[in-house]
């Protein structure tokens, strides 16, 4: 028995985060009735997206360039500081900054009982692989404030401690160039609590 | 700040009522089941958008066969502000000075409520988390971000006991999460060090004025682990792996209520009981106002109930000395002391209320017929 193409279609749609059967309808009608040129490109986009995107066998990070991602391939990055985060969204905004200059490590993800989620399903061994056969100096742990980012940057915290390889966290505090009365209430008291001297 | 203005449309039993509060002593009269609570509550929704009896869903508080309700509150002071708060089967919708606002925390600044309900009494002898659920408020009144905190330390004591309950539980995964849950449980316990050591002296005075210096009250904080949290947990590390539950933390503190240098877990007498709790309801009141500036609303559901006229008297005394908005709901006036010159009286009758009238005059008559309510009420409530 065949499928029927326009409920499948939406099914597939909806299977997407942040999109309701309702919106899958409101995308899959577009598709038939406007614009079925962007059928055969979109479906030749998501083509290439399943060939030729992988992770990047160093950092893990998404790329489309072969095995080692461009910031990995890069020459004139400095190859001593290694900077961990949890998610592909987190190293994209650290990029778009261009102030951090050394590499990444991205682990998919924090340390999460609650949703299943232990050491071994992040990318954790092979960043342990990668400090063996590097002269990294230095580990910046960018992962998220919250609860389970804060546990997972102690978790590779202690991992590292027999490295001799300097461990830093990224600091937390209030947005530069945004008023104190935006910032919110937990940001403000650890802006507080971890006030610097001049 | 006190609430000059109450409206509340389908609140529980409530109908459509409009109530004008006098800046001082409200009462709140009625028989039981007519919706004196169900107004102390309607007050809390407009004060603190919860009510003082906690509820499951917000459709507890719509009046049965309705499918939303409205509470607005009008508030008198040195900046005076609306909130209107609508109640659905979805959730509330809340706005302040008629601006919708989704910041919870906008209207704890500017106002605070200490409220007493009957429930409250089975903390001094029941159980510890009974304790500290008042610890908690007390705590909450006077450091408005305690709250934001606790909620955080909860998520990673999730976190942590779903840890422990792995079949293989990884040990640097394990002490990761109990250093996590060290530094929040610090901030918790500190802040209640704290607000207990704001209300010590307030309370210490309140159990002496309540029970005519008969008694001696002390509150005593008796947190779970003394000293170092992560170094107490790394020591239970294998019974906690046994019974696969956090074993210590601020989630299972408790506060001691001693009553003449005794435990009063296991001496105090109901009317004791009750002293304790309503000296530790209005030392909190007494440090919001002097730690932030704010003179909290006071709601005192059937708080004169099973005390005696010598009691009743000096509860309205200190009361009255708190010189802040309170609302009390009773059966009969006559409950209350006879020479009461307490501010506007409201009689709660099948969901509606009466327009205030002056205590004594109310007072007077309820004198005149209270002869016939002696005998005719059936549940002695005299």
């Amino acid at each position: 028995m065949s499928l029927d193409p326009i409920q499948h279609t939406i099914e597939q749609f909806a299977k997407l985060p942040g999109i309701g059967e309702r919106t899958a309808l409101r995308l899959v009608l577009h598709l038939i009735a406007q614009d079925k040129n962007l059928i055969g490109l979109l479906s030749e986009a998501l083509v290439q997206l399943e060939q030729k995107v992988a992770e990047c066998e160093l950092c893990h990070m998404i790329t489309a360039d072969g095995a080692r991602c461009s910031i990995c391939r890069s020459v004139s990055r400095d190859s001593k500081i290694l900077c961990v985060v949890a998610r592909v969204q987190d190293l994209m905004a650290l990029e778009a900054t261009s102030e951090f200059r050394g590499f990444y490590h991205v682990l998919h993800g924090v340390l999460a009982p609650m949703e299943g989620i232990g050491p071994q399903d992040l990318r954790i061994a092979s960043l342990f692989e990668r400090l063996k056969q590097s002269e990294i100096s230095e580990i910046i742990l960018a992962t998220p404030s919250t609860v389970e980012g804060e546990a997972t940057a102690l978790y590779l915290a202690q991992e590292l401690q027999n490295h001799l390889i300097k461990v830093t966290r990224i600091a937390s505090g209030v947005p530069v160039g945004g008023d104190l009365q935006f910032a919110d209430r937990l940001t403000l008291s650890r802006a507080m609590a971890l006030r610097r001297g001049f | 700040m006190n609430l000059r203005r109450l409206k509340a449309v389908y609140f529980r039993n409530l109908k459509s009522i409009i109530l004008d509060p006098a800046p001082g002593l409200n009462l709140l009269i009625g028989d039981n089941g007519h919706g004196k609570t169900n107004l102390l509550d309607a007050i809390a929704v407009g004060a603190q958008l919860k009510p003082i009896r906690p509820v499951k869903h917000n459709s507890d508080l719509i009046l049965f066969g309705e499918r939303e309700s409205q509470i607005d509150a009008e508030f008198a002071g040195t900046s005076p502000f609306t909130v209107s708060v609508h109640l659905d089967l979805e959730g509330k919708k809340v706005r302040l000075n008629n601006k919708p606002t989704r910041d919870p925390f906008a209207l704890r600044e500017k106002i605070a409520q200490v409220s007493f309900v009957p429930e409250d009494l089975a903390a001094v002898m029941g159980s510890a988390g009974l304790r500290r659920r008042l610890l908690d408020q007390i705590t909450a009144s006077l450091y408005p971000n305690y709250a934001l905190y606790y909620r955080q330390y909860e998520k990673v004591l999730l976190q942590r006991n779903r840890l422990l309950k792995q079949p293989l539980v990884d040990l640097v995964e394990l002490s990761s999460f109990t250093q996590v849950l060290a530094q929040s449980a610090h901030v918790i316990e500190k802040a209640r060090v704290l607000a207990l050591l704001h209300i010590k002296s307030y309370y210490e005075d309140g159990v002496s004025r309540l029970s005519d210096a008969q008694l001696t009250g002390q509150l005593t904080y008796l947190p779970s682990s003394a000293g170092d949290l992560k170094a107490s947990l790394e020591k239970l590390k294998v019974e906690e792996r046994a019974r696969k539950t956090t074993l210590l933390g601020p989630h299972l503190d408790d506060l001691e209520f001693s009553l003449n240098g005794h435990p009063a877990r296991f001496s105090a007498s109901r009317g004791q009981a009750r002293v304790l709790i309503l000296a530790l309801k209005i030392a909190q009141l007494r440090a919001v106002f002097a730690h932030r500036s704010l003179s909290p609303l006071l709601l005192l559901d059937d708080v004169v109930g099973e005390l005696d006229p010598d009691n009743a008297f000096r509860l309205l005394q200190v009361v009255d000395q708190l010189q802040t908005q309170t609302f009390i709901t009773t059966t009969h006036l006559s409950a209350l002391p006879t020479d009461w010159r307490a501010g506007r009286v409201f009689r709660v009758q099948g969901g509606a209320v009466s327009s205030s009238i002056k205590a004594d005059e109310a007072q007077a008559l309820e004198a005149h017929t209270s002869h016939q309510t002696f005998f005719y009420t059936a549940d002695g409530c005299l």
